[in-house]
């Protein structure tokens, strides 16, 4: 009887796992919706990709230059406009064929947003763009405020993906114009023109992408692509041994021996382009004078934690640069050190007083979150600093007694004004919360950061701005974490450095599948 | 038993009352939803914006008012991060988990009532002794301990049931056991001990006495009369089971249940979710508490009476 049983369930497994144009992945974070615009979450990065298309692609596979997306060439023709001939023949999953007409919708529900989600998006990364508009002759421009000299960064986006206009507004109420309702919708059914299209998604559980038959480019190498979530590590990791998945994202530094150990299975990983950060709130009575935080920064010993926390797999950098950033990676800066002698002689400048500075972190929000703070509070207390870790479940960013926190400054996209420059522009989310400072000196820099033409004066005021940085700190990029994905072994898949974190990149060229 | 059912049905709305109101504003201390749902990076007019976008710039008591009014409406708003209906969000996970909680009370109930009269009957052989023993470890073992060594034995090293999800009947051994260990193992020394006292009475010497033979005893007198008190535990366990049992067990087996859907809610503080499952949650816990009330007064008169004399 037991063997039959057991037969019985051996069957249903094999059953499960048969089908050889399937690709089957267990994720550990699903989003409840799925809108390329207004999303910039860790979750929903993802997915977008395989789905939707932006005008200038990247050559994600090799040089991860700039190379044409749904436009087959552009050309800037002014500082301030850049023109798009578009692909003929690209077709939306839905049927309808794109036009100049939905690539101008597309971006212009960004550059002037009725739907208060992407006034997010609009304020803190294409705050410069003005509109979109079509030629005579079906070329589509795209005009900006000042002088752009990233268009084609901007523009290669996933919150600047195409939708389709006509199926969008068709959605809920009047077909022909854009409600909130419209735009809801379209995050629970969501079309666009890339090479799978997303047959089946329930939100925070599964999807479903089946190859689109009339992409435009090379053909998906998968028929279908199952993303389900299975939230918890051992689940994972056991789902991908039985081989009820083929891979798995979300790996931590220690749980790559689960995976490795196996000799069916492997593992790919990275430093991912996001930097856990600590940050400080200038503005708040015992933190005012910049001694003392820097102080608070001098004494944290970050290839220490690297080493006891990431098994320093993870990247501990000298100022908030990245590599993805090409010509304007600068890792020559040196913004962030350790030195605890410096950080003692400080405080005693400062005059410290052994106040408590109140550390706040998430109980489990960011891998690794608490066990750095407490770290991190014994390397205060060998400076002399009273340190307190004040586990919370809520955003404490926004809040005046904030002190001192963990928070990440992820890559929005690959320049530091991705990065730093989301995060920490004037007026952007640092300063409008009060914890964060900008006076003429740091505006105008950050000006020539943001518009100067050559990447030269681009770089040298970026330098500028960690001289500030490193002065007068807010924030200290603690590491880069790393993260690993788990896979059957006879799959090659690797995540790719020109894209965004968490990119699951199934196109042609980007995954082998597995040969059965 | 018209005044005993009236009572109930005024204590059923209070309670509702209580938790709604709970929940309320329970949800709203820990934080504003928008820092959740938007994530890192907001800047303070753009928070402003989102607050109002998703109906929280009122002052709470207004928020408040709002919401009474929809639940006597029969509105209970849209999730903040599906943007469709909360009780289209919650009813497609009642169903997993309704199969989930009544596969553990199905093997409970088969398993714990013959072993607990089995240890009772045969109190001094060793196979009655090795049921308690059994019993004892299980009620020891917490269902997320228990959960993980199956999946670690069965999915891990045998490989040979399935993980993750719900798709065959395969998929519910592990999550059902996992959920119905610690029910099993409470419900054995319950009925074990109410057997023992059945087993005392009087009634029995009769029933021998008339001739009965032993199989006899147990199924006709004892059984009955262990029902009465294995009742109004099983009741209890019925409650803690849809209140809160399944929730890491959903979580480790990642099955789409009502569990996994409050925990999400509960961390992006999607309130509406929230609300609306506290509530249905409560509904259910209170509706099965005056079934099983209702139950037990007609099993046993004494209760009935009680009731009227007050």
């Amino acid at each position: 009887m037991k063997r039959v049983l057991l037969g019985a369930i051996a069957a249903v497994l094999a059953v499960q796992s048969a089908s050889a144009q399937e690709l089957r992945v267990g994720v550990q974070n699903m989003n409840n919706y799925l809108d390329p615009g207004s999303d910039h979450s860790n979750a929903g990065s993802q997915y977008y990709y395989n789905s939707f298309d932006t005008l200038i692609d990247r050559d994600h596979g090799g040089s991860g230059d700039f190379v044409p997306g749904l436009a087959t060439e552009w050309e800037i023709v002014s500082p301030q406009m850049i023109e798009f001939t578009l692909r003929e023949g690209v077709r939306f999953h839905d049927g309808s064929e794109m036009t100049a007409e939905d690539v101008v919708f597309s971006l212009n529900r960004m550059f002037s947003p009725t739907y208060p989600p992407y006034l997010v998006r609009k304020r803190d990364r294409l705050d410069n763009f003005t509109r979109a508009e079509a030629t005579e002759d079906g070329k589509v421009r795209v005009y900006t405020a000042r002088p752009e000299p990233i268009f084609e960064t901007l523009l290669s986006m996933q919150q600047t993906m195409i939708v389709p206009k006509g199926y969008l507004m068709g959605l809920t109420g009047h077909p022909e114009v854009d409600e909130v309702g419209d735009y809801e919708a379209f995050g629970l059914a969501p079309v666009g023109t890339g090479p799978y299209r997303i047959a089946e998604f329930v939100p925070g559980e599964r999807i479903v992408y089946e190859r689109f038959d009339d992409f435009w480019g090379e053909p998906a190498p998968y028929e279908r692509v199952v993303a389900t979530r299975i939230p918890e590590t051992v689940s994972r990791v056991t789902a991908l041994r039985s081989g009820e998945v083929d891979m798995i994202t979300n790996l931590a530094p220690d749980q790559l021996d689960l995976v490795d150990g196996d000799p069916n299975l492997k593992t790919a990983g990275s430093v991912t382009p996001l930097f856990h950060v600590m940050i400080m709130n200038v503005n708040h009575p015992e933190l005012e004078d910049p001694r003392i935080r820097r102080a608070l920064s001098l004494a944290i010993d970050r290839d220490l934690l690297n080493e006891s926390l990431w098994k320093g797999m993870a990247e501990v950098p000298s100022t908030h640069t990245m590599e993805e950033f090409g010509e304007l990676y600068m890792p020559e800066l040196e913004t962030f050190r350790y030195d605890p002698e410096e950080a003692r002689r400080l405080l005693e400048e400062a005059g410290y007083d052994g106040a408590t500075i109140t550390y706040d972190t998430h109980s489990a929000y960011y891998t690794n979150g608490l066990l750095a703070a407490q770290a991190i509070m014994e390397m205060w207390d060998a400076v002399g600093v009273n340190g307190e870790i004040n586990v919370t479940e809520s955003w404490t960013t926004c809040v005046p007694e904030m002190m001192t926190r963990n928070w990440s400054n992820p890559m929005y996209f690959a320049d530091p004004f991705g990065s730093f420059g989301v995060m920490w522009g004037p007026g952007g989310p640092s300063e409008s919360c009060d914890r964060f400072n900008t006076d003429e000196a740091y505006q105008e820099t950050w000006e020539r950061f943001r518009f100067s033409e050559t990447v030269e004066e681009r770089r040298a005021a970026y330098a500028e701005l960690m001289e500030f940085i490193e002065q007068d700190p807010p924030v200290l990029p603690l590491y880069r974490p790393y993260e690993a994905w788990g896979m059957q072994a006879d799959i090659d898949w690797e995540p790719l450095p020109s894209h965004i974190p968490y990119v699951l990149d199934f196109r042609a060229g980007r995954i082998t599948p597995a040969a059965n | 038993m018209l005044s005993f059912l009236s009572m109930r049905l005024v204590k059923l709305v209070v309670t509702l009352f209580v938790v709604i109101t709970l929940v309320f504003f329970a949800t709203r201390l820990s934080g504003n939803a928008i820092d959740f749902i938007a994530g890192e990076g907001l800047d303070a007019q753009s928070r402003s914006e989102l607050i109002a976008y998703y109906g929280l710039r009122e002052d709470i008591l207004t928020q408040y008012w709002r919401y009474l009014r929809g639940i006597v409406e029969g509105e209970f708003g849209l999730s903040f991060t599906e943007r469709r209906p909360v009780t289209q969000v919650f009813w497609e996970r009642v169903g997993p988990t309704l199969q989930l909680i009544g596969g553990a009370i199905l093997l409970t109930l088969v398993v714990a009532v013959p072993a607990g009269i089995f240890a009772a009957v045969r109190r001094r052989d060793a196979s009655a002794q090795g049921v308690m023993t059994l019993a004892f470890l299980g009620y020891a073992t917490p269902n997320f301990v228990l959960a993980t060594l199956l999946l670690l034995v069965f999915s891990y090293w045998l490989q040979i049931l399935p993980s993750a999800g719900n798709g065959t009947w395969a998929h519910y051994l592990m999550p059902v056991t996992a959920l119905s260990l610690t029910y099993i193992a409470a419900l054995i020394r319950y009925t074990r001990n109410a057997t023992l006292d059945v087993l005392g009475q009087d009634y029995l010497r009769t029933a021998r006495a008339k001739g009965l033979s032993e199989r006899e005893v147990v199924i006709r007198h004892v059984l009955r009369n262990t029902l009465i008190t294995v009742l109004s535990v099983f009741g209890l366990m019925v409650t803690a089971l849809v209140s809160s049992g399944a929730v890491v067990i959903e979580s480790i087996f990642s099955w789409r249940g009502i569990g996994d859907l409050l925990v999400r809610a509960a961390i992006r503080r999607d309130y509406p979710v929230l609300q609306f499952g506290v509530l249905a949650v409560a509904v259910a816990v209170v509706t099965i508490n005056t079934l099983i009330d209702i139950a037990y007064a007609w099993v046993d008169p004494r209760v009935r009476l009680g009731a009227r004399l007050t």
